[in-house]
């Protein structure tokens, strides 16, 4: 939704928390797959994802900005809600992540209850929608 | 949300229907302009809107035997119109235009309006999350 806001730098630092959140429960389903494409398609990114970033040494300090911050952890807590399951490895690692962003329990707690509901809509949406190829 | 399952010609049609909708109250809101952001950047740059679907009928063509994009189009044409806070007449208008013109049954239109005010809202509240968008005034209706 907002990750456009970010530069190119914050894409590529986004993308690879993004990987490590959704590997993190050892289990990528559709729902959360599908998530991942359209971010991919939104940021704009062709190239790889950096392995190490992934597991774990991403240099958040490009994210060097409260909205910049802010949008990353939104959009994770997006994507951790997409397959309607925040597993207890995403909590860990959104917890991880919030934390080394500067954000208090109570902020993760405010984008946690956002990704709930932003997810919870888009499913309702969806239940209205006509089925793909009708 | 789900723009990026429209075609290119529906894309089209679409941001055609979008810039109808920011226009029809006569003012750009601020709130308008970043959800256009958001939508465009969804699309994946999406392609001009013809001039006549500017100002003429919707062009329900590039939706035909499509039902999903076409309740997808009128919902995010409605999360739009909402981002404001309030559905103007004029926004109200051409929202009933594009559904009798995509032939979608009043009453899945209603759900549909329902979720795209909440869309509208959790949209807004992620934008004062991230700082860029102020708590929301109360405004009237035309």
């Amino acid at each position: 939704m907002l990750i456009t806001r970010l530069s190119l730098d914050q894409r590529r630092v986004f993308l690879a928390l993004a990987y490590r959140l959704a590997l993190s429960d050892h289990w990528v389903p559709d729902a959360e797959d599908k998530f991942l494409d359209q971010l991919l398609f939104e940021l704009g990114l062709t190239e790889k994802v950096n392995i190490m970033d992934v597991m774990g040494d991403a240099d958040l300090g490009v994210l060097d900005t409260k909205p910049a911050r802010a949008i990353v952890m939104l959009e994770l807590m997006a994507l951790a809600y997409s397959d309607e399951n925040y597993h207890v490895n995403e909590s860990a690692v959104m917890a991880e992540i919030g934390e080394k962003l500067a954000f208090t329990p109570a902020d993760i707690e405010r984008f946690r209850s956002w990704g709930r509901r932003q997810s919870g809509i888009r499913l309702r949406v969806e239940s209205l929608l006509p089925p793909k190829n009708y | 949300m789900f723009l990026s399952e429209l075609s290119t010609p529906q894309k089209s049609t679409f941001v055609a229907l979008m810039t109808r909708i920011v226009l029809a109250d006569g003012k750009v809101q601020e709130e308008e302009n970043v959800l256009l952001d958001s939508m465009r950047a969804e699309m994946g740059a999406p392609p001009k809107a013809p001039a006549e679907e500017l100002f003429g009928r919707v062009n329900a063509d590039n939706f035909e035997s499509d039902p999903r994009a076409k309740y997808i189009a009128l919902f995010e044409i409605m999360v739009m119109s909402y981002a404001d806070d309030t559905l103007h007449k004029e926004e109200n208008r051409v929202v009933e235009e594009v559904r009798t013109s995509f032939h979608i049954p009043a009453d899945d239109q209603e759900k549909l309006k329902a979720l795209a005010r909440e869309q509208a809202e959790i949209t807004m509240e992620a934008l004062t999350m991230a700082g860029f968008h102020s708590a929301p005034e109360s405004t009237s209706p035309a």
